[in-house]
């Protein structure tokens, strides 16, 4: 485990770009030694909707995990109250998601959204 | 096959694209978004905002031919580098053979951005090493907030200051609560160290009256001294008195001169020593120098201070005693401080003329 190595078993913000198992094939390490305390992700997308999006290709472990802990874990609230990174600040866009098989529909953009 | 891709693409285009902002550097994660998504968010005012100033580009899908935006680049005139993740991903994709990247393509077509065979293989390296330097992250401390203490401050500042405050918590058994009884936490060992740095500082204040009157049956400091031509040969003092004159165009008797125009005289010979690399030994003399004036004032306060609150014999004896061996080392250290630091302006200074 390269970051419990590293001396670090907390992360402020873990974000997960894309629900593809490549993205997320170290997610189930991670979770297990490592506290997360936010998960950022496009918030757009329901867990149910990544196992229909899944329903094909099959779920991987880490998607898997990553559902799983969306659900349960990660389940949204309050965003946290201490967002200061120094020097170093972080933006995100997405695009909405829309009902299938059209793909996403909407491009609104939300403000960030934390899942705690 | 055609929902596959479709689902697939889906995905894709529903990546989170981050931008970091670091100091000057501001980095774009794109995730796997496809052109279909990337044309989606250009139709956010705040979006296109955004990619002003993005100057190094993670290449969406890997670098895949789907994850090329050309309305997206044009958007970002800074790029300095090009980064993929896992590029053998795009390798493995059929439709995608070619040698560079279309994102690499893109930028080589423009003079004056950086060249395919510039691309940091790895994150790391393509961000300038300030941005790690200062760990991204971390809220920045001003160089002197965070810098570390020298031999001088060590020995002659936080020790005796240390060697003082432990002396007073001995003294005053109520001052312990200030520590909790179960060892030291680090947050109570920075604590003490910072009481212990101020406390030292005050208590030099209480050295320098100390050497001024421990100086003063002996004729004087004893780089005055040694200038008045004691502690060293007749040839010796005859050298430095040759050196001062032909170097330093003194003019005056440094035998016979006033104090602060001797000090003047040390502080120049010291900085002729120091600028020819020589001032190794006559700094460490000077720290210990400084550690023995600093134990000597914390053990005449702590001494005073025994004898206020009517301590034992023993423990006012011990004192005294303690402090009559730190006088005995400031003495010692004072004297070799001296004799090194003009046997070496003696030295340094005939070099020249023996070449």
């Amino acid at each position: 485990m390269f970051l419990a190595r590293a001396g670090i078993h907390r992360l402020d913000r873990l974000l997960v770009t894309n629900y593809d198992e490549d993205h997320v094939s170290g997610y189930p390490d991670l979770f297990g030694n490592i506290m997360i305390d936010v998960l950022v992700r496009n918030p757009s997308v329901m867990p149910g909707t990544i196992r229909f999006l899944k329903t094909e290709d099959g779920m991987g472990n880490g998607i898997d995990l990553l559902v799983r802990s969306i659900e349960s874990f990660f389940t949204g609230g309050a965003p946290p109250a201490i967002d200061d990174f120094g020097d170093t600040s972080f933006s995100h866009y997405w695009n909405s998601y829309g009902l299938p098989p059209f793909g996403f529909t909407d491009e609104k953009q939300f403000e960030p959204r934390y899942f705690r | 096959m055609a929902y596959r891709r479709s689902a697939s693409r889906t995905r894709n285009n529903l990546s989170l694209v981050t931008f970091v902002k670091c100091g000057h550097h501001k980095i774009i994660f794109p995730g796997d978004m496809e052109t279909e998504g990337w044309r989606r968010l250009l139709q956010n005012p705040e979006f296109v905002h955004e990619l002003n100033g993005v100057n190094l580009f993670v290449a969406s899908h890997h670098g895949r031919e789907n994850g090329y935006c050309e309305e997206v680049l044009d958007l970002c005139p800074n790029i300095r580098g090009v980064h993929h993740f896992r590029q053998e991903e795009r390798a493995s994709n059929a439709g995608d053979s070619g040698p560079l990247s279309p994102i690499c393509e893109w930028l080589s077509l423009r003079p004056g951005y950086p060249q395919s065979s510039d691309y940091a293989p790895r994150l790391i390296d393509a961000i300038p090493a300030a941005a790690v330097r200062n760990r991204c992250g971390l809220p920045r401390l001003g160089r002197g907030v965070n810098r570390a203490f020298d031999f001088y401050e060590y020995a002659g500042v936080i020790v005796p200051g240390a060697v003082f405050t432990l002396g007073l918590l001995w003294l005053l058994p109520d001052s312990r609560a200030l520590f909790s009884k179960e060892g030291v936490t680090f947050g109570e060992l920075g604590l003490f160290i910072i009481i212990a740095y101020a406390a030292g500082q005050f208590i030099q204040g209480i050295g320098n009256w100390i050497e001024w009157l421990w100086w003063k049956p002996w004729g004087g400091y004893p780089s005055r001294r040694v200038l008045a031509g004691h502690l060293i040969s007749a040839d010796q003092h005859e050298r430095v008195i040759e050196a001062l004159r032909r170097d330093a165009k003194v003019r005056t008797d440094v035998t016979t001169c006033a104090l602060p125009e001797c000090l003047a005289i040390v502080r120049e010979v010291y900085s002729v020593v120091a600028a020819a690399g020589k001032a190794g030994r006559v700094d460490i003399f000077n720290g210990n120098y400084g550690l023995s004036r600093g134990l000597a004032a914390s053990l005449l306060v702590l001494l005073l201070a025994a004898i206020v609150l009517i301590k034992g014999l023993y423990v006012i004896g011990a004192l005294v005693a303690l402090l009559f061996l730190a006088l005995q080392r400031m003495h010692r250290f004072g004297t070799h401080y001296a004799l090194e630091l003009f046997i070496q302006y003696v030295l340094v200074s005939a070099k020249p003329a023996e070449q």
